[in-house]
Order: structure tokens, then C-alpha cells, then sequence
């Protein structure tokens, strides 16, 4: 037996199996994650992004597959069976109807990488919080550093000069859109997770996630478009109606 | 425990940074409370939302 099985020898089959199926229901995202970033980086090379962040955008592509495996990996550790990895699949992106290609493409960049991977990054963090045992911890340690970088995809490209003032104009229009989108989908995601947590296997309670989710949105994300010059009236009545 | 503020500065600063950030507004104030761990735990939860579809939104994911 590993020192990693070996280690949850004496957590309950039930406890396990409940863990198990969430790191197997997160290595699924994981792969939707790889493939969104894979249709990003091809808009981002369509409309000439900077190279660093073409070069971010494709690590991250290439750690979401890992991210992936690593998910994987600790179902089969919780599960003690062998668990598959899920099957590649082409997620769906936004139709964003009336957008110019180019204002389409920023707007994908900054619905999967300023929102969802910010979101991430607060989701995992909080999770790392959580999380006592060395497989969990390790993992999640990597995940934190790993979303973080994903994060940056969009930010850099929004800081990178690709965006001129009416860009900016558009772009502060449709963000409560996005916000309201991504934040209700993240309220749901945390929503289906055991409600009390899951105390020493990385996983708060619900209520919990539930505060840090609006929190990174009025915290991180709102602020960071400030940063770049989009302007967030619109948008952080959107956040605080979630 | 991460803060928001660090998660803002790591994320957003450093992603700016990277392309030179020309043009940011670097006196954004970032209120950060930090991360509030004495939320109640006995709010009603929401089981069924698993997987709505949302043509707005990319997945929620990872």
C-alpha cells in the first residue's frame, strides 16, 4: 500500500467514495478547462495577441491536462478502483451574438480566463485551506499555482494595448453579462458539492465557497477590470445582485 | 491562508506586469476583508443545480 492510501486507511468507505466521485467530476472540468483554453489560444492567435500571452494561454492548455491526470489519479486513490480518464470533448463557447470576431475573441478571454480562472484560483485557494491530507495537499498546492497563471492569460491580454477606448466601452457592456453568467454557474458548481464539506479532504462547506465565489467577483475581479480601464458600474450591480 | 489581496496582486498586478501593463490604473483600491471562515453552516442548499446550460458562460470550470 502507498504512504498516500496508507494514509487514508481509516477514513470510511462512504467518506471515500463521496470524495472520490468529486475528484472524478473535477477531472472532467479539468479537460472542458484544456479545451476551452485550445479554442481561446486559436481566437488569440486570429487577432494577434501579444506573444507572452500566447505563450500563457498555451501552457495553461497543457496544464489543464494535467491537471486533469492529477484529479484522476486521487479518485483512484479515494475510490481504490481504477478510474479512466474522462474523454476529450469540444466545450461550448459563447455565441456572444453582435460581437465583432475581435470583441468575441476578448470576450472569451476574459469569460474563461478574468472570471472563471480568477474564480478558480479563490475556489482552490480556499480549498487548500481545507485540505490535511499530503495527496490532497499536493495537488491542490499545484492547482492554486497553476490557476493562477490562468488567470494572467486575460489580464495580460487586456493590459497588452490590444484594446482601444471603444473596445474598452464595449467590453464594460457586456461584462455584467459575463459576470452574471460565470458567477451563477460557479454558485451552482460549489452548490452541488456536500453541503457541511468535506473537513481535512479540501472541500469548505457550501455556504462558505458560496461568500469566497462573490467575494473574489467584488475583490478581485471587479478591481482588476478598474485596473485595465473597463469600466465596472454596470457590471458590480451585476456582481452584487448574485 | 491566501487573502484576496494577495490573490489580486499574484493574478492581476503580476498578469498586467507581463505585457508592460501601459495604461493600468495603479490606484485601484483593492478592500479586502480576507476570507471570512464563521459563515453559517446550516443555510439551505441547492442539490439539483448541477449543470445548467448557460450559452453565456464557458463551463465552470478548472
Amino acid at each position: 500500500m502507498s504512504a498516500a492510501a496508507d494514509e487514508l486507511a481509516s477514513v470510511s468507505p462512504e467518506l471515500r467514495r463521496t470524495v472520490g466521485l468529486i475528484w472524478a467530476d473535477r477531472a472532467r472540468t479539468e479537460l472542458g478547462a484544456g479545451s476551452g483554453f485550445a479554442q481561446v489560444i486559436v481566437e488569440l492567435y486570429a487577432i494577434g495577441a501579444h506573444t507572452e500571452v500566447l505563450s500563457l494561454a498555451t501552457e495553461a492548455a497543457h496544464q489543464e491536462v494535467e491537471h486533469a491526470e492529477s484529479c484522476r489519479a486521487l479518485a483512484e486513490l479515494y475510490l481504490g478502483e481504477r478510474v479512466v480518464m474522462p474523454t476529450p470533448k469540444k466545450v461550448g463557447v459563447p455565441a456572444h451574438e453582435g460581437a465583432t470576431d475581435a470583441l468575441r475573441a476578448t470576450l472569451h478571454v476574459i469569460g474563461l480566463s478574468c472570471i472563471n480562472e480568477t474564480l478558480a484560483a479563490e475556489f482552490v485557494a480556499r480549498c487548500l485551506d481545507h485540505a490535511e491530507y499530503s495527496a490532497v495537499r499536493e495537488a491542490t498546492s499545484t492547482h492554486l499555482r497553476d490557476e493562477i497563471g490562468h488567470a494572467r492569460v486575460g489580464w495580460a491580454h487586456l493590459a497588452s494595448g490590444v484594446l482601444d477606448k471603444a473596445d474598452r466601452a464595449a467590453v464594460a457592456q457586456w461584462l455584467p453579462r459575463l459576470i452574471t453568467a460565470n458567477g451563477e454557474h460557479w454558485l451552482g458548481r460549489v452548490r452541488a458539492l456536500p453541503q457541511d464539506g468535506v473537513p481535512g479532504h479540501g472541500y469548505p462547506p457550501v455556504v462558505e465557497l458560496e461568500a469566497s465565489i462573490r467575494k473574489a467577483l467584488a475583490e478581485i475581479v471587479l478591481p482588476g477590470m478598474s485596473h485595465v480601464g473597463i469600466d465596472v458600474t454596470d457590471a458590480a450591480r451585476a456582481a452584487s445582485a448574485l | 491562508m491566501t487573502h484576496n489581496r494577495d490573490l489580486f496582486r499574484a493574478i492581476v498586478i503580476s498578469g498586467a506586469a507581463l505585457v508592460g501593463g501601459a495604461g493600468c490604473n495603479d490606484d485601484v483600491e483593492v478592500a479586502d476583508a480576507g476570507h471570512d471562515a464563521s459563515v453559517p453552516r446550516d443555510m439551505d442548499t441547492n442539490k439539483d443545480l448541477k449543470e445548467p446550460f448557460n450559452a453565456d458562460a464557458f463551463p465552470a470550470i478548472l
